[in-house]
């Protein structure tokens, strides 16, 4: 199940919202090696978690397995205050309806998926972050990552434009791209991940997981 | 903004809109007037369990000659610049491509290369999906890339490999590595095979005919390549349609 935190319900799931920022620490830091996020308290916190921001977590017995950050982009963002130089075609789209996808990653124990297949909590995050943009309006998400997922968005339907070249950075390659939603985003993502036999809004059969979310569930 | 990254966006721009295959093939062959790579090629490596490397090429613009034998001669599995796409995500010209002095299959395969004029080469790989992954490879007799060249010829082949792929799979293509598609019937022969049944004591069960039976399991034998029946039950039992 994919949980979606926003200004509306942070408030009420302060224990969520910790279990993610622990989650955070051990995947990001401690396993990627991300050293300037690390912090003595094992919780990864950036100046981007704030107001506006929508946490996407996937929940497998309550615990984190899976997470991406939704950043608005009418505040700074990643790309405007870390990674500028990755946006060589000059200013990137910004606005109400344009977020920016950070943070997305999968505890290691869960990537083992079957073969032929990718992950239940990684297919749960790319659906959710489809559904989350559709649901809100969205026009599309921002995100700078290696581009192996810019063919991965390509093949979940997202329209992606580069903002720029693949950058070294590291020792691997990163890019900032543009990744428009269109109407086939949502069904081409859970084709791609395997799921297009179960519509979003048919009934469950208990066959069925349901992997995402919910948003409406989640505000009820 | 240098002008080989100008040069990319514009060609990224047209190979989204390709509608045809012979669209990206043109696309990339005019690249390489631009970046100076004579041939390239787009393709998916085999799975293991692969018998054959022919299915695997998306877009293949190679010397004639030359992509008859690697095809042929399955050199997809002992080339080093493929066996090289395997265990990397970053682009790498076919010199980093290692391979140890005894690797005998790999040094031919580098070595015939360039009796086709290709001697020199770049190599993209592409790795999104599970399973062996795939690249684009860009050959010429000498390639001079600037790092900047490279950024730009890894991004055209990130779309060039996304839309190749893309068109194949719209156009209804059997994929190189799916399961290939078996009718209940075969299945049912193959089942009873499996079971130890003869043809004839399968016909009995499934109320048909011998030859009937027979023409099933041959039938599913040709779309599982197998050459004899026992191959053919251990084929459909490995890719999961029997258990």
């Amino acid at each position: 199940m994919v949980v979606v935190l926003d200004d509306d319900n942070i408030a009420r799931h302060g224990d969520l919202l910790e279990k993610i920022y622990r989650f955070r620490h051990r995947l990001f830091v401690e396993r990627l090696n991300w050293e300037a996020c690390r912090r003595p308290d094992g919780r990864e916190i950036d100046q981007f978690d704030g107001p506006g921001c929508i946490h996407l977590a996937h929940l497998e017995g309550g615990e984190v397995t899976a997470y991406s950050r939704l950043l608005p982009t009418t505040r700074p963002h990643l790309l405007t205050e870390v990674y500028p130089h990755l946006a060589q075609r000059g200013p990137a789209p910004r606005g109400a309806t344009i977020y920016e996808w950070t943070r997305c990653g999968t505890l290691p124990a869960r990537r083992e998926g079957r073969t032929g297949h990718i992950d239940p909590a990684t297919a749960g995050i790319f659906i959710a972050a489809a559904e989350v943009a559709r649901a809100r309006g969205l026009d599309g998400l921002l995100a700078q990552t290696h581009p192996i997922l810019v063919n991965r968005l390509m093949s979940c339907g997202w329209d992606v434009e580069p903002l720029g070249l693949p950058t070294q950075y590291q020792g691997h390659s990163i890019m900032a791209v543009y990744a428009r939603l269109t109407l086939d985003t949502v069904v081409e993502s859970r084709r791609f991940f395997g799921l297009d036999a179960a519509p979003l809004h048919a009934p469950r059969t208990p066959s069925i997981r349901p992997h995402v979310a919910a948003e409406t569930r989640l505000r009820a | 903004m240098t002008q080989d990254s100008q040069k990319a966006f514009e060609i990224v721009a047209r190979l989204k809109e390709a509608s045809k295959i012979s669209d990206i093939l043109r696309e990339m062959r005019a690249a390489g007037a631009s970046f100076g790579y004579d041939v390239f090629i787009i393709t998916n490596l085999p799975a293991e369990h692969e018998t054959s490397t022919q299915n695997c090429a998306l877009v293949p613009s190679w010397p004639e000659g030359w992509r008859k034998r690697y095809f042929e001669r399955d050199y997809l599995r002992i080339d080093p610049v493929a066996n090289h796409v395997k265990r990397t995500t970053e682009p790498f010209l076919w010199s980093e491509a290692p391979y140890r002095s005894d690797e005998a299959g790999a040094a031919r395969v580098m070595d015939e290369a360039t009796e086709f004029g290709l001697s020199q080469g770049f190599c993209v790989p592409i790795h999104h999906l599970t399973g062996p992954g795939g690249g684009v490879s860009f050959g010429a007799s000498r390639l001079d890339l600037s790092e900047d060249a490279k950024a730009a010829l890894h991004l055209v082949s990130i779309y060039a490999y996304q839309r190749a792929e893309t068109l194949i799979r719209e156009g209804g293509r059997v994929p190189a590595r799916k399961a290939p598609r078996l009718t209940a019937r075969e299945i049912e022969c193959l089942r009873w095979t499996a079971a130890g049944k003869t043809s004839w004591e399968a016909s009995e069960i499934l109320s048909t005919s011998q030859r009937t039976v027979e023409f099933h399991l041959r039938n599913a034998a040709r779309k599982l390549d197998a050459v004899n029946r026992v191959q053919c039950v251990a084929e459909a039992m490995r890719q999961g349609i029997i258990a």
